[in-house]
Protein backbone atom coordinates (compact mmCIF):
# COMPACT_ATOMS: atom_id res chain seq x y z
CA UNK A 1 0.00 0.00 0.00
CA UNK A 2 2.81 2.15 1.13
CA UNK A 3 4.59 1.63 -2.27
CA UNK A 4 1.64 2.60 -4.39
CA UNK A 5 1.16 6.09 -2.31
CA UNK A 6 4.94 6.69 -3.61
CA UNK A 7 3.19 6.38 -7.09
CA UNK A 8 0.03 8.48 -6.62
CA UNK A 9 1.84 11.41 -8.76
CA UNK A 10 2.46 9.03 -11.60
CA UNK A 11 -1.40 7.64 -11.33
CA UNK A 12 -2.71 11.02 -11.54
CA UNK A 13 -0.48 11.50 -14.47
CA UNK A 14 -1.63 8.58 -16.08
CA UNK A 15 -5.14 9.57 -16.17
CA UNK A 16 -3.80 12.75 -17.47
CA UNK A 17 -2.54 10.71 -20.25
CA UNK A 18 -5.15 8.33 -21.00
CA UNK A 19 -7.86 11.88 -20.85
CA UNK A 20 -5.74 13.59 -23.20
CA UNK A 21 -5.49 10.43 -25.58
CA UNK A 22 -8.88 9.78 -25.44
CA UNK A 23 -10.41 12.76 -27.60
CA UNK A 24 -7.65 12.46 -30.14
CA UNK A 25 -7.51 8.63 -30.82
CA UNK A 26 -11.60 8.46 -30.87
CA UNK A 27 -10.99 11.63 -33.63
CA UNK A 28 -8.66 9.83 -35.47
CA UNK A 29 -10.82 6.59 -35.43
CA UNK A 30 -13.69 8.48 -36.41
CA UNK A 31 -12.11 9.85 -39.57
CA UNK A 32 -10.13 6.80 -40.31
CA UNK A 33 -13.41 4.18 -40.05
CA UNK A 34 -16.70 6.36 -39.78
CA UNK A 35 -16.97 6.22 -43.96
CA UNK A 36 -17.78 2.40 -42.92
CA UNK A 37 -20.31 3.19 -40.26
CA UNK A 38 -18.02 3.46 -37.11
CA UNK A 39 -19.63 5.46 -34.68
CA UNK A 40 -18.50 7.61 -31.95
CA UNK A 41 -19.67 4.27 -29.50
CA UNK A 42 -17.65 1.97 -31.34
CA UNK A 43 -14.63 4.42 -31.19
CA UNK A 44 -14.96 4.94 -26.92
CA UNK A 45 -15.34 1.07 -27.07
CA UNK A 46 -12.14 0.57 -29.15
CA UNK A 47 -10.29 3.36 -27.11
CA UNK A 48 -11.31 1.24 -23.65
CA UNK A 49 -9.96 -1.93 -25.60
CA UNK A 50 -6.83 -0.65 -26.80
CA UNK A 51 -6.28 0.71 -23.39
CA UNK A 52 -6.58 -2.78 -21.84
CA UNK A 53 -4.44 -4.14 -24.50
CA UNK A 54 -1.64 -2.29 -23.21
CA UNK A 55 -2.49 -2.37 -19.51
CA UNK A 56 -1.87 -6.49 -20.40
CA UNK A 57 0.82 -6.14 -22.40
CA UNK A 58 2.11 -4.72 -19.45
CA UNK A 59 1.33 -7.52 -16.99
CA UNK A 60 2.36 -10.07 -19.49
CA UNK A 61 5.88 -8.38 -20.16
CA UNK A 62 5.24 -7.98 -23.43
CA UNK A 63 5.40 -4.29 -22.92
CA UNK A 64 8.45 -2.57 -20.52
CA UNK A 65 9.93 0.86 -20.51
CA UNK A 66 13.67 -1.12 -21.87
CA UNK A 67 11.59 -2.05 -24.89
CA UNK A 68 9.79 0.40 -26.09
CA UNK A 69 10.82 1.87 -28.93
CA UNK A 70 7.95 4.58 -30.35
CA UNK A 71 5.76 6.67 -27.85
CA UNK A 72 3.56 5.06 -25.49
CA UNK A 73 0.69 7.39 -27.67
CA UNK A 74 1.61 5.76 -30.50
CA UNK A 75 1.64 2.29 -29.33
CA UNK A 76 -1.71 3.17 -27.85
CA UNK A 77 -2.74 4.46 -30.79
CA UNK A 78 -1.90 1.50 -33.00
CA UNK A 79 -3.49 -1.02 -30.27
CA UNK A 80 -6.92 1.12 -30.62
CA UNK A 81 -6.67 1.30 -34.58
CA UNK A 82 -6.12 -2.96 -34.38
CA UNK A 83 -9.18 -3.19 -32.14
CA UNK A 84 -11.27 -1.27 -34.83
CA UNK A 85 -10.01 -2.95 -37.64
CA UNK A 86 -10.33 -6.25 -36.12
CA UNK A 87 -14.21 -5.04 -34.99
CA UNK A 88 -14.63 -3.88 -38.90
CA UNK A 89 -13.39 -6.91 -40.06
CA UNK A 90 -11.19 -4.99 -42.70
CA UNK A 91 -7.86 -4.12 -43.15
CA UNK A 92 -7.55 -0.88 -44.01
CA UNK A 93 -4.29 0.33 -44.04
CA UNK A 94 -2.38 3.21 -42.35
CA UNK A 95 0.80 4.02 -43.10
CA UNK A 96 1.60 5.88 -39.97
CA UNK A 97 1.17 3.20 -37.34
CA UNK A 98 1.37 -0.03 -39.97
CA UNK A 99 4.09 -2.22 -38.65
CA UNK A 100 5.11 -0.21 -35.22
CA UNK A 101 3.60 -3.52 -33.36
CA UNK A 102 1.70 -6.76 -34.22
CA UNK A 103 -1.58 -7.65 -33.36
CA UNK A 104 -0.13 -9.74 -30.39
CA UNK A 105 1.18 -6.17 -28.74
CA UNK A 106 4.78 -7.31 -29.93
CA UNK A 107 7.18 -4.22 -31.16
CA UNK A 108 8.14 -5.51 -34.37
CA UNK A 109 10.41 -2.68 -35.62
CA UNK A 110 11.98 0.52 -34.32
CA UNK A 111 10.49 4.01 -35.17
CA UNK A 112 12.89 4.98 -38.28
CA UNK A 113 14.69 7.92 -37.03
CA UNK A 114 16.70 9.96 -39.41
CA UNK A 115 18.11 12.37 -37.64
CA UNK A 116 21.65 11.89 -37.99
CA UNK A 117 23.23 15.28 -35.98
CA UNK A 118 23.92 14.69 -32.50
CA UNK A 119 22.88 17.63 -30.73
CA UNK A 120 24.87 19.69 -28.04
CA UNK A 121 24.23 18.32 -24.73
CA UNK A 122 23.71 22.07 -23.10
CA UNK A 123 21.11 22.52 -26.10
CA UNK A 124 19.18 19.33 -25.48
CA UNK A 125 19.04 20.29 -21.33
CA UNK A 126 17.37 24.16 -22.63
CA UNK A 127 15.01 22.28 -25.01
CA UNK A 128 13.92 19.75 -21.99
CA UNK A 129 13.10 22.81 -20.25
CA UNK A 130 10.92 24.30 -22.94
CA UNK A 131 9.44 21.30 -24.44
CA UNK A 132 8.29 20.31 -20.62
CA UNK A 133 6.09 23.40 -20.70
CA UNK A 134 4.96 24.38 -24.02
CA UNK A 135 1.68 26.33 -24.81
CA UNK A 136 -1.58 24.88 -26.05
CA UNK A 137 -1.97 23.79 -29.14
CA UNK A 138 1.57 23.40 -29.87
CA UNK A 139 2.13 21.10 -27.07
CA UNK A 140 -0.13 18.54 -28.89
CA UNK A 141 1.56 19.34 -32.73
CA UNK A 142 5.75 19.43 -31.55
CA UNK A 143 5.32 16.50 -29.68
CA UNK A 144 2.80 14.07 -31.50
CA UNK A 145 5.16 15.03 -34.80
CA UNK A 146 8.61 15.15 -33.27
CA UNK A 147 8.01 12.33 -30.16
CA UNK A 148 5.02 10.75 -32.01
CA UNK A 149 6.91 10.29 -35.12
CA UNK A 150 2.94 11.32 -36.23
CA UNK A 151 1.89 12.36 -40.06
CA UNK A 152 0.41 15.54 -40.93
CA UNK A 153 -2.62 13.93 -42.04
CA UNK A 154 -3.36 11.62 -39.02
CA UNK A 155 -2.07 14.67 -36.50
CA UNK A 156 -5.34 16.88 -38.14
CA UNK A 157 -7.57 14.14 -37.94
CA UNK A 158 -6.87 13.84 -34.30
CA UNK A 159 -6.38 17.64 -32.97
CA UNK A 160 -9.37 18.65 -35.09
CA UNK A 161 -7.57 20.39 -38.11
CA UNK A 162 -9.12 20.85 -41.74
CA UNK A 163 -6.59 19.33 -43.27
CA UNK A 164 -2.68 18.78 -43.32
CA UNK A 165 -1.55 22.15 -45.31
CA UNK A 166 -3.59 23.37 -41.96
CA UNK A 167 -1.90 21.37 -39.49
CA UNK A 168 1.72 22.20 -41.01
CA UNK A 169 0.67 26.05 -41.15
CA UNK A 170 0.27 25.45 -37.09
CA UNK A 171 3.38 23.39 -36.80
CA UNK A 172 5.21 26.29 -38.20
CA UNK A 173 3.34 28.92 -36.04
CA UNK A 174 4.74 26.45 -32.77
CA UNK A 175 8.11 26.42 -34.43
CA UNK A 176 8.18 30.25 -34.27
CA UNK A 177 6.90 30.22 -30.65
CA UNK A 178 9.47 27.73 -29.76
CA UNK A 179 12.06 29.95 -31.26
CA UNK A 180 11.01 32.93 -29.34
CA UNK A 181 11.06 31.33 -26.08
CA UNK A 182 14.61 30.37 -27.00
CA UNK A 183 15.84 33.62 -28.09
CA UNK A 184 14.35 35.11 -24.07
CA UNK A 185 16.47 32.33 -23.09
CA UNK A 186 19.32 33.41 -24.39
CA UNK A 187 18.96 37.07 -23.77
CA UNK A 188 19.10 35.95 -19.93
CA UNK A 189 21.80 34.28 -20.52
CA UNK B 1 26.94 28.13 -25.27
CA UNK B 2 26.20 31.93 -26.33
CA UNK B 3 27.01 30.84 -30.09
CA UNK B 4 25.79 27.26 -30.27
CA UNK B 5 22.45 28.87 -29.15
CA UNK B 6 22.24 31.49 -31.72
CA UNK B 7 23.62 28.76 -34.29
CA UNK B 8 20.99 26.54 -33.82
CA UNK B 9 17.96 29.00 -33.88
CA UNK B 10 19.25 29.98 -37.31
CA UNK B 11 19.79 26.35 -38.59
CA UNK B 12 16.18 24.42 -38.50
CA UNK B 13 17.84 21.44 -39.12
CA UNK B 14 20.02 21.06 -36.58
CA UNK B 15 17.12 22.52 -34.00
CA UNK B 16 14.45 19.69 -35.25
CA UNK B 17 17.12 17.14 -34.50
CA UNK B 18 17.68 18.85 -30.91
CA UNK B 19 13.81 19.32 -30.41
CA UNK B 20 13.72 15.31 -31.01
CA UNK B 21 16.40 14.44 -28.95
CA UNK B 22 14.82 16.84 -25.99
CA UNK B 23 11.37 15.53 -26.80
CA UNK B 24 12.55 11.72 -27.13
CA UNK B 25 14.41 12.15 -23.71
CA UNK B 26 11.58 13.95 -21.80
CA UNK B 27 8.85 11.36 -23.43
CA UNK B 28 10.60 8.81 -22.32
CA UNK B 29 10.70 9.06 -19.03
CA UNK B 30 7.33 10.10 -18.35
CA UNK B 31 6.11 6.93 -20.61
CA UNK B 32 8.61 5.27 -18.51
CA UNK B 33 6.67 6.09 -15.32
CA UNK B 34 3.46 5.83 -16.94
CA UNK B 35 4.11 2.02 -17.56
CA UNK B 36 5.81 1.45 -13.89
CA UNK B 37 2.40 2.36 -12.96
CA UNK B 38 0.43 0.75 -15.18
CA UNK B 39 2.28 -2.35 -13.86
CA UNK B 40 1.44 -1.82 -10.24
CA UNK B 41 -2.47 -1.15 -10.94
CA UNK B 42 -4.78 -4.05 -10.47
CA UNK B 43 -7.47 -4.69 -13.68
CA UNK B 44 -10.16 -2.90 -11.99
CA UNK B 45 -7.76 0.12 -10.66
CA UNK B 46 -7.22 0.37 -13.99
CA UNK B 47 -10.72 0.27 -15.43
CA UNK B 48 -11.94 2.87 -12.47
CA UNK B 49 -9.05 5.07 -13.77
CA UNK B 50 -9.90 4.70 -17.54
CA UNK B 51 -13.95 4.81 -16.81
CA UNK B 52 -13.04 8.44 -15.12
CA UNK B 53 -11.22 9.59 -18.14
CA UNK B 54 -14.60 8.88 -20.20
CA UNK B 55 -16.74 11.51 -18.37
CA UNK B 56 -16.26 14.35 -20.67
CA UNK B 57 -17.78 13.22 -23.86
CA UNK B 58 -16.03 13.82 -26.80
CA UNK B 59 -17.93 16.41 -29.25
CA UNK B 60 -20.60 15.07 -31.27
CA UNK B 61 -19.87 16.70 -34.32
CA UNK B 62 -16.86 13.93 -34.81
CA UNK B 63 -19.47 11.66 -35.48
CA UNK B 64 -18.76 12.37 -39.26
CA UNK B 65 -15.35 13.04 -40.84
CA UNK B 66 -14.74 16.93 -41.11
CA UNK B 67 -14.46 16.74 -45.12
CA UNK B 68 -18.48 14.99 -44.73
CA UNK B 69 -19.20 18.44 -42.86
CA UNK B 70 -17.30 20.55 -45.30
CA UNK B 71 -19.51 18.72 -48.08
CA UNK B 72 -22.54 18.94 -45.98
CA UNK B 73 -21.86 23.17 -45.79
CA UNK B 74 -20.76 23.43 -49.59
CA UNK B 75 -24.37 21.75 -50.73
CA UNK B 76 -26.40 23.96 -48.61
CA UNK B 77 -25.02 27.06 -49.92
CA UNK B 78 -25.37 25.61 -53.35
CA UNK B 79 -29.39 25.26 -52.08
CA UNK B 80 -29.13 28.76 -51.09
CA UNK B 81 -27.71 30.01 -54.19
CA UNK B 82 -29.63 28.18 -56.44
CA UNK B 83 -32.95 29.89 -54.58
CA UNK B 84 -31.29 33.01 -54.24
CA UNK B 85 -30.93 32.53 -58.39
CA UNK B 86 -34.47 31.46 -59.25
CA UNK B 87 -35.68 34.65 -56.53
CA UNK B 88 -33.36 36.90 -58.48
CA UNK B 89 -34.91 36.22 -61.74
CA UNK B 90 -38.67 36.07 -60.85
CA UNK B 91 -38.10 39.44 -58.89
CA UNK B 92 -36.91 40.94 -62.55
CA UNK B 93 -40.00 39.60 -63.76
CA UNK B 94 -42.30 40.38 -61.06
CA UNK B 95 -40.74 44.21 -61.19
CA UNK B 96 -41.29 44.11 -64.74
CA UNK B 97 -44.87 45.06 -65.78
CA UNK B 98 -46.13 43.43 -69.05
CA UNK B 99 -46.14 47.21 -70.52
CA UNK B 100 -42.40 47.50 -70.02
CA UNK B 101 -42.10 44.73 -72.00
CA UNK B 102 -43.83 44.92 -74.75
CA UNK B 103 -41.97 48.29 -75.20
CA UNK B 104 -38.84 46.94 -75.04
CA UNK B 105 -39.82 44.41 -77.77
CA UNK B 106 -41.06 46.52 -79.76
CA UNK B 107 -37.84 49.35 -79.80
CA UNK B 108 -35.15 46.61 -79.12
CA UNK B 109 -33.00 46.63 -82.54
CA UNK B 110 -29.56 45.49 -81.07
CA UNK B 111 -30.14 41.84 -82.67
CA UNK B 112 -30.65 43.54 -85.96
CA UNK B 113 -27.64 46.29 -86.02
CA UNK B 114 -24.27 45.30 -87.39
CA UNK B 115 -22.42 46.69 -84.78
CA UNK B 116 -18.97 46.42 -86.64
CA UNK B 117 -19.95 48.86 -88.96
CA UNK B 118 -19.46 51.66 -86.23
CA UNK B 119 -16.30 50.56 -85.93
CA UNK B 120 -14.84 50.04 -89.02
CA UNK B 121 -10.63 48.29 -89.15
CA UNK B 122 -11.36 46.66 -85.67
CA UNK B 123 -13.99 44.62 -85.20
CA UNK B 124 -12.87 43.54 -81.82
CA UNK B 125 -10.02 45.27 -80.66
CA UNK B 126 -9.52 48.85 -80.87
CA UNK B 127 -5.72 50.40 -81.73
CA UNK B 128 -4.66 50.25 -77.85
CA UNK B 129 -6.06 46.48 -77.87
CA UNK B 130 -8.94 46.99 -75.54
CA UNK B 131 -12.25 45.79 -76.65
CA UNK B 132 -13.82 48.34 -78.78
CA UNK B 133 -17.35 50.56 -77.93
CA UNK B 134 -19.08 48.93 -80.51
CA UNK B 135 -17.93 45.14 -79.67
CA UNK B 136 -19.24 45.94 -75.73
CA UNK B 137 -22.07 47.36 -76.73
CA UNK B 138 -22.60 43.97 -79.15
CA UNK B 139 -22.64 41.94 -76.50
CA UNK B 140 -24.52 44.11 -74.25
CA UNK B 141 -27.10 43.93 -76.29
CA UNK B 142 -27.18 40.76 -76.96
CA UNK B 143 -27.26 40.04 -73.54
CA UNK B 144 -29.93 42.18 -73.24
CA UNK B 145 -32.15 40.40 -75.81
CA UNK B 146 -32.17 37.00 -73.94
CA UNK B 147 -36.00 36.09 -72.78
CA UNK B 148 -34.71 36.20 -68.75
CA UNK B 149 -34.24 39.38 -66.45
CA UNK B 150 -30.56 38.17 -65.49
CA UNK B 151 -29.44 38.41 -69.29
CA UNK B 152 -30.98 42.00 -69.17
CA UNK B 153 -29.39 42.89 -65.82
CA UNK B 154 -26.00 41.88 -66.76
CA UNK B 155 -26.61 43.29 -70.27
CA UNK B 156 -27.27 46.77 -68.09
CA UNK B 157 -24.74 46.08 -65.79
CA UNK B 158 -22.31 46.43 -68.77
CA UNK B 159 -23.24 49.18 -70.64
CA UNK B 160 -23.47 51.33 -67.08
CA UNK B 161 -19.16 49.84 -66.94
CA UNK B 162 -18.60 51.18 -70.58
CA UNK B 163 -19.93 54.80 -69.88
CA UNK B 164 -17.07 54.58 -67.39
CA UNK B 165 -14.40 54.21 -69.94
CA UNK B 166 -13.15 56.11 -72.40
CA UNK B 167 -15.91 55.03 -75.01
CA UNK B 168 -16.45 56.06 -78.50
CA UNK B 169 -18.75 59.26 -78.30
CA UNK B 170 -20.27 58.85 -81.41
CA UNK B 171 -21.79 55.70 -79.81
CA UNK B 172 -22.76 57.24 -76.79
CA UNK B 173 -26.29 57.96 -78.19
CA UNK B 174 -26.56 54.00 -79.17
CA UNK B 175 -25.30 53.17 -75.42
CA UNK B 176 -27.82 55.52 -74.03
CA UNK B 177 -30.78 53.89 -75.86
CA UNK B 178 -30.16 50.68 -74.93
CA UNK B 179 -29.48 51.55 -71.33
CA UNK B 180 -32.92 53.41 -71.25
CA UNK B 181 -34.31 49.88 -72.94
CA UNK B 182 -32.90 48.27 -70.14
CA UNK B 183 -33.91 49.74 -67.25
CA UNK B 184 -37.26 50.15 -69.33
CA UNK B 185 -37.77 46.75 -69.32
CA UNK B 186 -36.17 46.30 -65.70
CA UNK B 187 -39.17 48.33 -64.35
CA UNK B 188 -36.34 51.24 -63.40
CA UNK B 189 -38.89 53.88 -64.76
CA UNK B 190 -36.76 57.40 -63.31
CA UNK B 191 -33.56 55.95 -64.82
CA UNK B 192 -34.57 54.95 -68.31
CA UNK B 193 -36.67 58.54 -68.84
CA UNK B 194 -33.31 60.37 -67.59
CA UNK B 195 -31.25 58.15 -70.44
CA UNK B 196 -34.10 58.59 -73.09
CA UNK B 197 -34.13 62.35 -72.45
CA UNK B 198 -30.49 62.21 -73.21
CA UNK B 199 -30.64 60.01 -76.31
CA UNK B 200 -32.92 63.09 -77.28
CA UNK B 201 -30.62 65.85 -76.16
CA UNK B 202 -27.98 63.51 -78.21
CA UNK B 203 -29.77 64.26 -81.48
CA UNK B 204 -30.04 60.68 -81.93
CA UNK B 205 -31.62 58.45 -85.01
CA UNK B 206 -33.67 56.64 -82.39
CA UNK B 207 -34.87 60.97 -80.88
CA UNK B 208 -38.36 59.96 -82.44
CA UNK B 209 -38.70 56.59 -80.49
CA UNK B 210 -37.70 57.95 -77.48
CA UNK B 211 -39.77 60.70 -77.62
CA UNK B 212 -42.67 58.32 -77.96
CA UNK B 213 -41.45 56.29 -75.08
CA UNK B 214 -41.23 59.26 -72.49
CA UNK B 215 -44.95 60.19 -73.55
CA UNK B 216 -45.50 56.14 -72.68
CA UNK B 217 -43.63 56.23 -69.71
CA UNK B 218 -46.24 59.14 -68.75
Amino acid sequence: MKEKNNFMPAIDDLGKFFGDERPKVVKYLLAQYGKYGFGQDDADDCFQEGCMAVWRNIQDGKLTEENLTCSLSTYLTTCCRNHATHSLKKMVSIETFEGIIDEEGNLTRDVPDDHDDTPKEEIVEILIEVVADLPEPCDKVLWGFYRDNLSMDAMAQMLGYSNADTMKTTKSRCMKKLKERMLNILKDM
Amino acid sequence: MKKELTNILNDDKQLESALCEAMHRVGEQRDGARINAMKQMSEDEFRQMLNKTATEPVPRVNMFSRSMFVRAIAACACLVLVLVGINYIDMGQQNNPAGYASLFNTYYQGDKVNWNTFDAGDDKLNAKGHPSTAYMLENATKLMSRRDARGNHEGIRRLEYLLTLNYKKSLEHEIRWYLGLGYMRDGQVNKARLEFRRVISLKSPHTADAQQILQKLK
